[in-house]
Formats: structure tokens, C-alpha cells, sequence
């Protein structure tokens, strides 16, 4: 301990910093890493005080009230059921925000952990895998989305599962790709030669230096899933009414295109939005990570 | 070449047959019995078990593939449940439809993309650079279906140049095209630049330019055809990528195709049709994607010998 200590101050007295620290300094340089942290910040701000900023419910109908163009009353209009659409807007951000991070935790997960598996073992394991994943692929995400759905049936934990298990594939390949190159390292040679078990040489010394193309991949897919499980909702294969995701709100919007503008507007420019922050901030991820990139 | 070739067709070969199989797994999995959702709601179970055994419902999974297989090599998808037609006929009638609708998607992608990469390219680090790029990262944002819904809000309920929905004609085309293909455009338009940066960078531009070549023959005759050999392989993938993404954008624009039938056909639990359009559709992107590495092989002579 005291000898990582006295490292880090030379370190630090000499100007060399840390690759967690390098990273910091470089997102905090780039435009569109804080451009797109600004706009998921304020979005999740915005969904968290929701309750608080929005006097209406999001599912509450008032007849009376339909269909009311944007006013000082109603700043993003009414729908047909005399809904908030400002409200449904806001809460909408949870539910999307939500099949987005738990659909790619849960594609990350089982395709990370099979990619390191098959990466690091390797042999029929890797074969047998590797074709499986081939075909998947070769079946485009929405397409494999959707006979999920078909599979389980409309809802919103259902797009989740969907849009994660259609994401394991390319986790698979991606994860795969790190630990074949990762594992050539000195390091993990050294790691085995002194009888570290399997799971700890992934675990403690692949694991974390294939952490990098993950996080920048993962961050990007947040994005994508978000995208897909508005098309599916969209479609009305995901959240069902009186749900306020932003998919459902466009499909229900779109019947009166003709009359109330604000019902098709509004939720869609929410979804550009978070997606256009995530993938900024992505961008400046996948920069501040980039190992090729010069000491700036 | 020969073995290149060999290895790239087996390779496609396998996957199919993947498929194909992947495909077959899948519809086993749906839930509702096929012979009970084609009788309807009134059915007995005398009758559906006697349907059941006409179809060879009641046969082990293995016989029920061996048949699939050999329905599917005689060009027979099924019966459409909810049609009441060939699953085959019915994918014939709506697969030119679809096919358009992602060529004419791919086209706006192409020019579209190219068109901002090079701009982008051209006044590298400018305000013209950062205006093409924030473009292309909308582009890369925006739900196709959105866009697809504000282009029909502007250029049909306002501005009542097109109608809503419908196939026929040119004019209905363009809408669904640019809605489809904007995507598409912004990841090209990404590519194009970085390609076009790198290539601007080498010795023959320089030598381009020191012979007093015009700067717009260095950028399109000289940079963007070496810049565009990377491009064509996304390209491909994007057809793929369109023909799928056309599921959503035909039920925006209410148009024929594949996509709505898919849509239609989960909808209504018919098994063989769904079985049928997936199949096709992960096979046609099968084929893109062997031609668009096949074609790689005579524009890049490199990739021969690797």
C-alpha cells in the first residue's frame, strides 16, 4: 500500500497521471462529451423533479380539456383524453431512459460475460458460439426484436428483454475481440505462470483492461435501445396506453396529425434529444478513451 | 481468388442454413396453437386436433424440420393463416415494393451523406465542418419514424404537395425514402469525412496539387474515389439495415411491402407468415452482404491476398 502510495506522488510530481484521471481531463476538454452530459443532465433533472415542476397526472383524462394547443396552461398542448402532454412527456423520460440503461445492462451482461468466456477459453466453446452469434447477426435487431415480442407478448418489461437479448450478439463479438488481444499481454502470461485460477485471470486482469471499448460501446447501445424500443412501442408491440413512452405517444399522436400537431412534436424531439446526448457523450467517451489519441 | 470466393460462399452457405434453422426454432416458441388460431375462436377440440394432424403438428421436431426443409427447397413457405394465400405468393407481391423503398432509401443515404462528408472534409475545422457534422449526428439521433411523421405534417397536411399514404408514383416514394434513408446518411457522411481527412493527407494529393490540378478534380476524381473504398462496405450493410428498417416506415406512410405485412402478421398470431417474411428478409441481408464483400474483392485488390 504504501509503496502504491509513494508511487502516485512521484507520479504526480513528475506530471504522470493516472489512466482514470487522463480520461477525466480529456471528457472534460471535449465539446461533445459535455455538450450531450448537459443535455442527459437536464433531462434526467427534469424527469426527476417531474412531480414537483407538473401539476397534472400523467394518466388523469379531463375530456374537457382535449386536444388544447400549447399555452401558457398547458405548455406542450392536451392529447385526445385531455392528458398533459408536457407531464406525459417528462414521465415518458423514465420509462425510456429506464428499457434503454436496464435492456443494455441486461444484453451487456450475458454477451459480456459469454464474449469473456469464449475469448479467454476458447476451443469448441468459441466455435460452437461464434457461429451462433454469426446468425444472429445476420438477422437485423429490429427483426430479431420483434420475433421476440412476438414470442412474448406486448409489454414493457417484455421490450426490454427484447431489445437486451437482440444486443447480446455484437456484445458477444465485441467482448471477444478485447480478450483475444488482452490476453496475449504479459501480464496474463505472468498471471497464469503463477497459478492464478481461470476466473480470476478474467475477472481481475482481462476484465479491467477491456473495460474501455465497453463502456464507449455500451454508451452508444443505450442510445440504439432507446431508438428500438420507441419503434416497437411505436408499432404497438411495446408499452401500452394509457403508458406515457414516448413511442405509444407517437402512435397514439399520429391519428390526429391534422388537428394537433403538438401530439406527434413534442414526444419525438424528446427521443432526439436524449439519444443526441448519449450519443455526444459517447463520441467524447469513445475520444477520451482512445489510446491512440496524444497526451493532450 | 478461387479459394477466397469458395470460403466466402461457404461461409454465407452456413449461415443461412442458420438461419433458416434459428428461423424454425423461433416460430416453435410462439405461443398459441397454429391449428387453433387458423379455425378461430369457435373451433372444437376434435377439429383442431384432426387440423393438427393434417399439418403434422403432432410429429416429432425433428420430422416437422426435415419437412420445413424440404417445403423450403421447393420454394413452399406455408400457408398464410390469416390470408388464406402462399406464404411465398404473398412475399412476392410485397418484396418489389419493399426493395424500392430501400434502394430509393439507399440512394438518399449515398448522396446525401457523401454529399455532407465532402463539404465536411473540404473546410475541415471550419463552422461549415462543425454544421455538417451536427447534421449527420442528428441524422444518426433522429427515429426514422419521427422523421417520417414530420415530412408527412409538412409536405402533406401543410404544405399539401404529396398525399398521406399510398405506393404508387415517385412522389410517394420520396417522402418514406428520406425518412428511411436519413440514418443512413448521417453514418455515411461520418465516414465519408474521416475517409476523405485521411486521404486528403497522402503524397498523391499533394502531387495532385503541386501539378496544378483544379482543387475540385484533387477532391472528386482524385480523394473521393480512394475515400469511398471503405464507404462501400457500410454502404452494403446499410442496404440491410434499410430493408429492415422499411417494417416501420411502411406502417408510417401506410405503404405495401413486407415490413406491414410482417407487422400485420405478428399481430394476428400467423405463424407461417412471420416464419416466411423473417426468413427472407435475414436472408436477402445474407446476400447483401456476400455481394457487397465480393464486390469489395475487385475494388480493393488487396483483400485477395489477406
Amino acid at each position: 500500500m504504501e509503496a502504491i502510495r509513494r508511487r502516485e506522488k512521484r507520479a504526480k510530481k513528475e506530471g504522470i497521471e493516472s489512466p482514470a484521471r487522463l480520461t477525466l481531463r480529456r471528457l472534460r476538454k471535449s465539446p461533445s462529451a459535455r455538450a450531450g452530459l448537459g443535455i442527459l443532465l437536464a433531462i434526467i433533472l427534469l424527469t426527476l423533479l417531474a412531480p414537483v415542476i407538473s401539476p397534472y397526472n400523467p394518466t388523469k383524462m379531463s375530456p374537457t380539456e382535449a386536444f388544447q394547443a400549447p399555452s401558457g396552461r398547458h405548455l406542450m398542448g392536451t392529447d385526445d383524453f385531455g392528458r398533459d402532454v408536457a407531464t406525459r412527456v417528462l414521465f415518458g423520460a423514465r420509462i425510456s431512459l429506464a428499457i434503454g440503461l436496464i435492456a443494455v445492462a441486461l444484453g451487456g451482461t450475458i454477451g459480456a460475460t459469454l464474449g469473456l468466456i469464449a475469448g479467454y477459453v476458447g476451443g469448441k466453446f468459441d466455435f460452437i458460439l461464434m457461429r451462433i452469434v454469426d446468425i444472429m447477426l445476420a438477422v437485423p435487431g429490429i427483426l430479431l426484436a420483434m420475433v421476440i415480442m412476438a414470442i412474448l407478448g406486448p409489454s414493457l418489461t417484455n421490450v426490454m428483454i427484447a431489445v437486451g437479448l437482440s444486443d447480446i450478439p455484437m456484445y458477444v463479438r465485441l467482448v471477444r475481440g478485447c480478450v483475444l488481444s488482452a490476453k496475449e499481454n504479459n501480464y496474463v502470461e505472468a498471471a497464469r505462470a503463477l497459478g492464478c485460477p481461470r476466473r480470476k485471470i478474467i475477472l481481475k486482469h482481462i476484465l479491467p483492461n477491456i473495460v474501455a471499448p465497453l463502456i464507449v460501446y455500451s454508451t452508444l447501445e443505450v442510445a440504439n435501445a432507446i431508438l428500438t424500443s420507441a419503434a416497437l412501442s411505436f408499432l404497438g408491440m411495446g408499452a401500452q396506453p394509457p403508458t406515457p413512452e414516448w413511442g405509444s405517444m407517437l402512435s397514439e399522436g399520429r391519428r390526429y396529425i391534422r388537428s394537433a400537431w403538438w401530439l406527434i412534436t413534442f414526444p419525438g424531439l424528446m427521443i432526439v434529444l436524449s439519444v443526441l446526448g448519449i450519443n455526444l457523450m459517447g463520441d467524447g467517451l469513445r475520444d477520451a478513451l482512445d489510446p491512440k489519441l496524444k497526451r493532450r | 481468388m478461387t479459394r477466397y470466393l469458395l470460403k466466402r460462399l461457404g461461409g454465407a452457405l452456413f449461415v443461412l442454413i442458420g438461419i433458416i434453422t434459428l428461423v424454425f426454432l423461433i416460430m416453435q416458441m410462439l405461443p398459441g396453437d397454429p391449428a387453433a388460431i387458423m379455425l378461430g375462436f369457435s373451433c372444437t377440440e376434435e377439429r383442431v386436433a384432426v387440423l393438427r394432424q393434417e399439418l403434422g403438428l403432432d410429429d416429432p421436431l425433428i420430422v416437422q424440420y426435415g419437412r420445413y426443409l424440404r417445403n423450403l427447397t421447393r420454394g413452399d413457405l406455408g400457408r398464410s393463416m390469416s390470408k388464406s394465400m402462399p406464404v411465398s405468393r404473398l412475399i412476392a407481391q410485397q418484396m418489389p415494393a419493399t426493395v424500392k423503398l430501400a434502394f430509393a432509401g439507399l440512394g438518399c443515404a449515398i448522396v446525401l451523406g457523401v454529399f455532407l462528408g465532402v463539404l465536411s472534409a473540404k473546410y475541415h475545422g471550419t463552422w461549415v465542418d462543425t454544421g455538417c457534422m451536427m447534421i449527420a449526428l442528428t441524422g444518426v439521433s433522429i427515429p426514422s419514424f419521427w422523421l417520417g411523421l414530420l415530412l408527412i405534417f409538412t409536405f402533406s397536411v401543410t404544405l399539401n404537395w404529396v398525399p398521406i399514404v399510398g405506393t404508387a408514383g415517385i412522389g410517394r416514394l420520396i417522402l418514406p425514402a428520406l425518412a428511411l434513408g436519413f440514418r443512413s446518411a448521417g453514418l455515411v457522411a461520418r465516414l465519408v469525412r474521416s475517409s476523405m481527412l485521411e486521404v486528403l493527407s497522402q503524397d498523391f494529393i499533394q502531387s495532385a496539387r503541386a501539378k496544378g490540378l483544379r482543387e475540385s478534380r484533387v477532391l472528386y476524381r482524385h480523394a473521393l474515389k480512394n475515400a469511398l473504398i471503405p464507404v462501400i462496405t457500410v454502404v452494403g450493410l446499410q442496404f440491410g439495415r434499410l430493408l429492415a428498417g422499411s417494417v416501420v416506415i411502411e406502417s408510417v406512410f401506410g405503404r405495401e411491402g413486407i415490413g406491414r405485412l410482417l407487422v400485420d402478421a405478428i399481430n394476428v398470431h400467423d405463424i407461417p407468415l412471420v416464419q416466411g417474411v423473417v426468413l427472407v428478409t435475414a436472408m436477402s441481408y445474407v446476400l447483401v452482404n456476400l455481394i457487397v464483400d465480393l464486390s469489395y474483392t475487385l475494388l480493393d485488390p488487396r483483400v485477395r491476398y489477406r
